[in-house]
């Protein structure tokens, strides 16, 4: 079984969005980036990144997280880390296990490079 | 093998090839991007036919109930007959009646051979090439007419052509309608939250008669905000729905003036202050962007769900006299 579908598929996916997109809204290291996005666009672009880093079905590329981020002015290494750090504030409210937090969070990392374009 | 019918082309479909494949094949450019039923690039809509769950999966409530399905996700089993929603058709509506809420919003009745949800919106051309948005109030059975509120503006194309140069027994072009404000029965064991300003009442009143139509049980809080006392309408309509339904509210909200039984202030204040727990609630909101686009968050951040609030932001007055 993949971690995705031990997590519980579309249906877990769906409820860290909501969990995960409100503690981003409300962190004061990132929500700025977020004041001017349309809400309905963003919720269906985190839930496709949230179904990436479970390991669910995706069509991940770089090309399009590095066109998504790279009009973000000054964009650094802190803020992907409060990033990895809300998902994994999430996934612990959801009752998922450290060993799996910190697979999902190696995933989120592996992305580091395209989010802030270098 | 099960065929498919899209436009006036039959294609043939083998089941294990998805209905975006099979049309992409066939010459058909259609959006997509994910391919994975994430992204919903490649939105389809079911005209006949049997739609397999899996090509739902992920849609809206008020998805589905359109008939809408993702062309990646979809590997037929009986014959579809399908099309690109928001399809540009257009269809004649007669106009009924014309008559004013306030000073400066219209209500115009309208007979058009089309079906809608109530709160759903369609469009209305003066030509080929100016065409503005607005939704509608009413239910295609219950009402038996499409009741639209226009607010007008002194540079309004749309508007004043409408208030000075149409007439009752013209005949109008409108877009089918569309759009997912609309209440479902899956939400009959939520509490619903309604609230806008201006002309966003209009899919609002349509939601809430609709809802109360369907024997919702839940509470029902419907705020409807404006500048001023004489700029609210349906007042006396929305009174006697909330004598009529004990779990109907009704709140109207002024910027100033307030009469008695109103109350004054910032809609987005009020509400934020007063509902700050809104998990498991439905939220409607509708009117000004800026109103819409501070609701939708402060709403989420008190705790509804991003797929239980619809916000319909109406575009701006001078976007819309442009």
């Amino acid at each position: 079984m993949s971690l995705y579908e031990k997590l519980g598929g579309e249906a877990a996916v769906t409820a860290a969005v909501d969990i995960f997109y409100r503690k981003v809204l409300a962190d004061d290291r990132i929500s700025h980036y977020f004041d001017s996005v349309d809400m309905d666009g963003q919720a269906v672009k985190q839930k496709a990144f949230l179904t990436m880093v479970f390991g669910g079905p995706n069509n991940y590329t770089g090309k399009d997280m590095r066109e998504g981020h790279k009009h973000l002015k000054g964009l650094n290494d802190t803020h992907v880390d409060a990033v990895i750090e809300l998902l994994g504030e999430t996934l612990k409210e959801l009752g998922v296990g450290d060993d799996d937090i910190a697979q999902i969070a190696g995933i989120a990392n592996s992305v580091r490079d395209d989010v802030l374009n270098r | 093998m099960a065929k498919l019918f899209y436009n006036a082309d039959q294609l043939d479909s083998t089941g294990d090839v998805s209905v975006l494949d099979t049309l992409h094949s066939a010459g058909f450019l259609i959006p997509s991007s994910c391919r994975a039923g994430l992204c919903h690039a490649c939105l389809l809509r079911a005209d006949e036919g049997d739609i397999p769950a899996l090509a739902q999966k992920g849609l809206s409530e008020t998805e589905k109930r359109q008939r809408l399905f993702l062309g990646c996700q979809c590997f037929p089993v009986t014959d579809m007959k399908i099309s690109t929603p928001d399809a540009s058709r257009t269809v004649q509506a007669r106009l009924l009646e014309l008559s004013m809420l306030t000073q400066d919003v219209m209500r115009l009745r309208l007979k058009a051979d089309v079906d809608w949800f109530p709160g759903q919106y369609t469009t209305l051309w003066k030509d080929a090439s100016l065409g503005r948005s607005y939704s509608i109030a009413s239910h295609p059975v219950r009402d038996g007419f499409m009741e639209l509120h226009i607010k007008r503006y002194p540079d309004g194309m749309l508007s004043r052509w409408l208030a000075e140069q149409v007439h009752v027994g013209h005949e109008l072009e409108i877009s089918l309608p569309r759009g997912s404000c609309f209440y479902t029965e899956t939400s009959s064991h939520q509490p619903l939250l309604l609230a806008c300003t201006g002309t966003g009442l209009a899919p609002l009143y349509g939601v809430v008669q609709d809802a109360l139509g369907q024997g919702h049980q839940r509470p029902i809080h419907l705020f409807a905000a404006a500048g001023t006392p004489d700029q609210l309408y349906l007042v006396h309509e929305l009174r006697l729905l909330e004598q009529t339904y004990s779990n109907f509210h009704y709140y109207p909200v002024c910027r100033r003036n307030a009469q008695p039984n109103m109350q004054e202030g910032d809609l987005v204040e009020l509400i934020s202050n007063r509902y700050k727990d809104l998990k498991g609630w439905k939220v409607f909101l509708c009117g000004s962007p800026m109103a819409v686009k501070k609701l939708q968050k402060k709403c989420f951040l008190q705790g509804a769900s991003m797929s239980d609030i619809h916000a319909d932001a109406f575009e701006s007055p001078l976007a819309r006299s442009a």
